[in-house]
């Protein structure tokens, strides 16, 4: 693969899967820095389990995963390098919003008092939650629980950010609310996003690139620019996927 | 590189330079650059901001120097930020003052001591409420359940018996033993002075059958079970299972307190009896190690004093301790509202109202037996 000196993060013949169980292959694939990178499929292509690699709760079976100023993700120790917001938003039950930020500035950083005050208000403020901070997340709605999650993956100031399924269980308004604020975060602090996601708004409003998976072919069958992808793949799978044709796909999956 | 904000006045005019790594790992210091630079801007009334000598900079940076921005605006300086080549940062630092809400102090729920224990007090009434009217569909639910026996979760009733009743016995078992190896050697040392050991077997009896038995496998089973089955239920109600089972028709009462509290009722008894016959034989234990009694004169002596009234006395109050646990595991688990924190709280809150019961009821029978001459 030729790595340019814009990679942020490179995948090179990945393996993915649980003892005997692969669950994808030969995944190679980069992903430039300051760009959004979409990690497409249907359910059980192994999306969600490719992210948990790449932010390193997983080890890989082979292959190798290089994040830029990293290294290997599973091998890191010390200040968390990236920022992730969960498929719930994952906040801490029993702290309230202000509190959930702060935890990882008063955890990994010396910052306190009304500097770190300031800090946790800014973020909230970013993401439009700075009238909820002393809200506990049991208070406050699913989409409002997201925006959270992300303005927490920011505190360290981290220069790449990995979503998992953002807008997944949120109204279409709340939906596009928060693919917004995705898109005005790349734009405006200029990092790397990876998302996982389904949702076809989502991907042609916020990704530059992307990668579909199909558990079929226990891999990558298509990547490049969606918008490119939907108008031009001749792959029967990938032009249902960004179609919505269920026809085409299962035809695929039968083959 | 040293983080400093320069500040060249002209009149009421004034320059302002930061210079230096304005981000996240330096935040401190840039806090204390902004507090050294304040003195110096007093009667300004324009200040221009030239980003040319920023270092590193994120977001961190843009905060703090947004924050400082919006106060020289408050106070009547008028700010002016100048890109200097740094055009991200001026775009960081005047999305930061773009999005900030005035008004927003993060400080809602700071709530004194004071205020906590009022809180409590006011919401006691509601409490008392709540726990009768849980009492209330409990009782109801029994002869409704009786009138619709599919609206019981019968076939759990075997897995509940022996999650509560089978594996519960060998930490009830022990804590038994242990109980009348305890009474055995208290029986020896201070009945022993008068010479008196061989009513060392009656009061292990005693003590064990009517009060220690019921009491010691109750709170074990409160610890224990009472912590299971309320953070299971607690943990259902807040991931929407039990608004699941009513919209489904079932009533959670029926369906799933009703097998718990029938299981405790039903294995706590048999627990208690073989928690006794074990505190037999630690007393016996105890005593023979202790005095020149041999085992035959203790098993004798102890059957000689055991009537079916020590007995009874302590299976009777059993079952009403059983069911008192689950009736408290069931209710704060169904009253858990929140998340994962609300799950520990309301487990923590049912074994201790759990264990306290136990000894309140016993109490009261051993009150009642008093009266009843029992």
């Amino acid at each position: 693969m030729v790595q340019t000196s814009r990679s942020h993060i490179i995948v090179e013949d990945l393996r993915v899967g649980w003892g005997a169980r692969v669950l994808m292959e030969h995944v190679s694939f980069q992903i430039e820095r300051g760009t959004t990178f979409a990690i497409l499929g249907g359910s059980g292509s192994g999306k969600s389990s490719l992210l948990r690699y790449l932010i390193g709760l997983e080890r890989p079976q082979a292959g190798r995963i290089h994040i830029d100023g990293v290294g290997e993700p599973h091998r890191y120790e010390g200040v968390p390098p990236f920022g992730v917001l969960f498929q719930s938003g994952a906040l801490f039950s029993s702290l309230t919003l202000a509190e959930n930020l702060a935890l990882p500035l008063t955890t990994w950083t010396p910052i306190r008092g009304t500097t770190a005050g300031e800090l946790v208000q800014a973020k909230l403020d970013l993401v439009g939650l700075g009238q909820f901070a002393g809200h506990l997340p049991g208070e406050i709605s699913g989409g409002m629980k997201k925006r959270a999650g992300i303005a927490r993956a920011l505190m360290l100031e981290p220069d790449l950010l990995f979503f998992d399924e953002p807008s997944a269980g949120l109204d279409p308004i709340t939906a596009v609310e928060l693919d917004e604020l995705i898109v005005m975060l790349s734009r405006n602090l200029g990092i790397t996003i990876v998302i996982v996601t389904h949702e076809l708004p989502s991907i042609f409003l916020v990704a530059d690139n992307c990668i579909v998976l199909d558990k079929t072919a226990k891999g990558i069958v298509a990547r490049g620019d969606p918008r490119t992808l939907r108008d031009e793949s001749q792959i029967p799978f990938v032009r249902s996927f960004f179609t919505r044709t269920a026809a085409a796909a299962s035809a695929s999956q039968r083959v | 590189m040293g983080v400093d904000i320069r500040a060249e006045r002209n009149g009421d005019r004034v320059r302002l330079v930061p210079a230096g790594s304005f981000d996240l790992a330096h935040a401190a210091t840039v806090a204390q650059a902004v507090e050294r630079v304040q003195p110096q801007l007093v009667g300004c009334r324009s200040a221009d901001v030239d980003l040319a000598d920023l270092g590193r900079f994120d977001g961190a940076g843009a905060v703090l120097l947004a924050r400082f921005l919006d106060r020289l605006d408050s106070e009547g300086c008028r700010p002016r930020v100048l890109e200097g080549g740094q055009p991200d940062a001026a775009r960081l630092i005047a999305l930061y003052r773009e999005r900030r809400v005035n008004g927003s102090t993060g400080q809602a729920r700071a709530t004194g001591a004071l205020g906590r224990i009022g809180a409590v007090a006011a919401r006691l009434p509601e409490t008392v409420s709540e726990a009768l009217d849980f009492t209330g569909r409990c009782a109801a639910a029994l002869p409704k359940g009786a009138a619709s026996p599919r609206s019981i979760d019968w076939r759990s009733l075997p897995r509940l018996i022996q999650q509560i009743g089978a594996d519960a016995l060998p930490v009830t078992s022990a804590a038994n033993f242990l109980i009348g190896i305890i009474i055995g050697f208290l029986g020896v040392a201070q009945l022993g002075r008068f010479g008196a050991v061989a009513y060392v077997p009656e009061l292990v009896d005693v003590a064990q059958f009517r009060e220690l038995g019921p009491l010691v496998t109750a709170m074990v089973v409160a610890g224990r079970s009472g912590a299971g089955l309320a953070s299971e239920i607690a943990t259902m109600k807040v991931s929407e299972e039990i608004d699941a089972l009513r919209a489904m028709g079932f009533d959670p009462v029926r369906w799933l307190v009703v097998p718990r509290c029938l299981a405790l009722a039903a294995t706590v008894p048999i627990l208690t009896w073989i928690g006794d016959l074990l505190a037999l034989i630690g007393g016996l234990l105890a005593t023979t190690v202790m005095t020149q009694m041999t085992p035959r004169a203790y098993v004798m002596a102890t059957l000689n004093a055991i009537t079916a009234a020590d007995f009874l006395a302590g299976l009777v109050k059993s079952p009403f301790l059983a069911l008192a646990v689950g009736l408290i595991a069931c209710g704060q688990g169904l009253a858990t509202q929140g998340g994962a924190a609300a799950v520990g709280a309301r487990t923590t809150t049912a074994v201790v109202l759990g264990i306290f019961s136990v000894i309140v009821i016993s109490a009261l029978f051993t009150f009642l037996y008093a009266l009843l001459g029992v």
